[in-house]
């Protein structure tokens, strides 16, 4: 495990994050404004190290996810960095919203703080957020505290994390939001402008599948398909932002 | 500790800049937050003095510093265009999303004194200001214009009773004096219009003046609280200046009366300023 190789894994992923603003299950990963992304890294490569000293493993998904595995540890937890202002209660501005123009906020910190979080990959599980400046750069006190809390969670779990996991999976949820963002990214030029509009009157989406120049989306359980054919421009897109998409492409040519 | 702040937050919109674009839910926030800063308030006194310098409506600037919430997937997004929209009398902020182009998403307008301030100042008018040199100048200039319009005006309504008269003497003798009077009532129509489009380039360089000289003497833009005590009278008059107009030699400024409890009323008040006889 080459903590270098993780790291520009995730700085290539980077490229793949602008679909978490169309996706409706957004991928975990190093949402970071551009100017503090490599400050950022830095502090992931410090963890990775206290991590490997620990005997973790770590792995980065296609979608720049960060997963780590304690030694000996059927369980694995997904490591998230943000820069989020410190608002929790978002759902309280919402309802006063709704009778007054803005709301104004005394003691609160909008900056953007830094915050680690981390999440066991299990349903249901919540996310326990980190504030990096609490720690002041001593990362061996901070990965201790992230596994100090990740096997106090663990000691609670009487049964196995869902059954085969892997590190690269990809969703329906995943295709749909690579739809709605190519049909942005290309404009009416493409098909994907159109076939996301269409998606967004479509109330249930049992599957999508993307193979080669062909989209396919069922609609229900009853077999309710319809296909839509792309060209090259739209196979370049999914080469690039879909999970898979080229090992499809591959098995066909073959 | 977290320093005392002043953090604000609104709620969000959807724009319809692009009827074609239909943008999936996912990239609509739905809160807006942003920190009140001293920075920010220079940035707005300077878009409203660049309003008042080239009389514009409105100013935008790219705005950093805005955080956006989206509920549906309980996350802040980074990387969004964001544009503060600044006009006489509130801002607004709007963004747009990578890959998109134009703003899609908005907020509602909110008023610069409300933002400023708990309880909105009352400023009081010194009529004395109106002595100094540069406050002499624009109501000289507006004295002037005041002169231009009314003398357009005269013009206007002397043509007036021409028209009917002449049109009166069209229909009574119709077909027995030939006075080629369609020509002679079109040229009329055509002088009047000229007039009132002259009269009206004039009102509106007057209501610019003198939004110049309350500004420029007075400091008061549009939304600001005034309270007013005539000479003659003892009670006060206070409103919240939205508008104002020259008649003559006085000058106007409307907008709707604050009541006692300090809340903005419906009835409308006027404050009358009266720059005297010309000598």
């Amino acid at each position: 495990m080459n903590i270098q190789k993780l790291i520009s894994s995730v700085r290539q992923a980077k490229k793949l994050r602008p679909l978490n603003d169309f996706h409706r299950i957004p991928r975990s990963g190093i949402d970071i404004i551009d100017i503090e992304f490599n400050n950022a890294l830095l502090l992931l490569k410090e963890l990775f190290k206290q991590f490997k000293a620990s005997g973790c493993k770590i792995d980065i998904s296609f979608y720049g996810e960060v997963f780590v595995s304690p030694p000996e540890s059927v369980h694995r937890f997904e490591l998230a960095i943000s820069n989020r202002p410190n608002i929790n209660n978002a759902e309280y501005l919402l309802k006063k919203l709704e009778s007054v123009h803005f709301v104004k906020l005394d003691n609160i910190d909008a900056d953007n703080t830094l915050v680690i979080s981390i999440k066991t990959i299990r349903p249901r599980a919540q996310w326990k957020h980190y504030l990096v400046s609490e720690f002041k750069n001593d990362y061996d006190l901070f990965a201790e505290t992230i596994l100090k809390e990740l096997n106090q969670r663990v000691r609670y779990y009487n049964n196995q994390d869902t059954n085969e996991w892997t590190v690269n999976y990809s969703t329906t949820e995943d295709k749909i939001a690579a739809i709605h963002f190519g049909g942005a990214l290309l404009g009416p030029v493409s098909m994907l402008f159109y076939l996301s509009k269409y998606l967004r009157k479509v109330i249930y989406v049992n599957d999508i599948s993307i193979t080669e120049m062909q989209i396919t989306v069922n609609k229900s359980y009853f077999n309710e398909e319809s296909n839509h054919y792309f060209g090259k421009k739209e196979d370049t897109f999914f080469k690039k932002y879909l999970l898979g998409y080229n090992a499809m492409s591959h098995g066909h040519d073959k | 500790m977290t320093t005392k702040n002043n953090i604000i937050c609104l709620g969000v919109n959807e724009l319809y800049q692009d009827k074609q674009v239909q943008y999936p839910p996912t990239t609509l926030p739905t809160l807006c937050f942003f920190e009140f800063t001293q920075t920010l308030q220079d940035t707005i006194d300077n878009a409203i003095r660049l309003l008042f310098e080239q009389s514009l409506h409105e100013v935008t600037i790219q705005a950093s510093n805005v955080n956006w919430y989206f509920n549906l997937t309980d996350r802040y997004h980074h990387n969004i265009r964001s544009l503060m929209h600044v006009d006489a009398m509130n801002i607004s902020f709007s963004g747009s999303l990578r890959p998109y182009k134009q703003s899609h998403f908005s907020t509602a307008k909110i008023s610069i004194n409300q933002l400023k301030f708990n309880q909105i100042p009352i400023n009081s008018i010194n009529l004395h200001q109106l002595t100094s040199p540069l406050a002499k100048g624009l109501i000289n200039k507006i004295k002037h214009l005041s002169r231009q319009y009314s003398e357009q005006e005269d013009l206007y309504y002397a043509i007036e009773p021409i028209v009917s008269h002449l049109r009166e003497l069209d229909e009574t003798t119709a077909f027995v004096i030939h006075l080629d009077s369609d020509l002679q009532l079109g040229l009329l129509n055509k002088k009047g219009n000229e007039l009132y489009a002259k009269m009206e380039t004039i009102e509106t360089e007057m209501n610019y003046l003198s939004e110049q000289l309350l500004y420029q003497i007075f400091g008061l833009t549009k939304g600001d609280w005034l309270s007013y005590i005539p000479a003659n009278s003892e009670t006060s008059t206070q409103l919240q200046f939205e508008q104002c107009r020259v008649y003559g030699t006085t000058l106007n400024i409307i907008g709707p009366c604050i009541t006692k409890a300090g809340l903005l009323g419906k009835k409308e008040q006027y404050i009358y300023i009266e720059f005297g006889e010309e000598k």
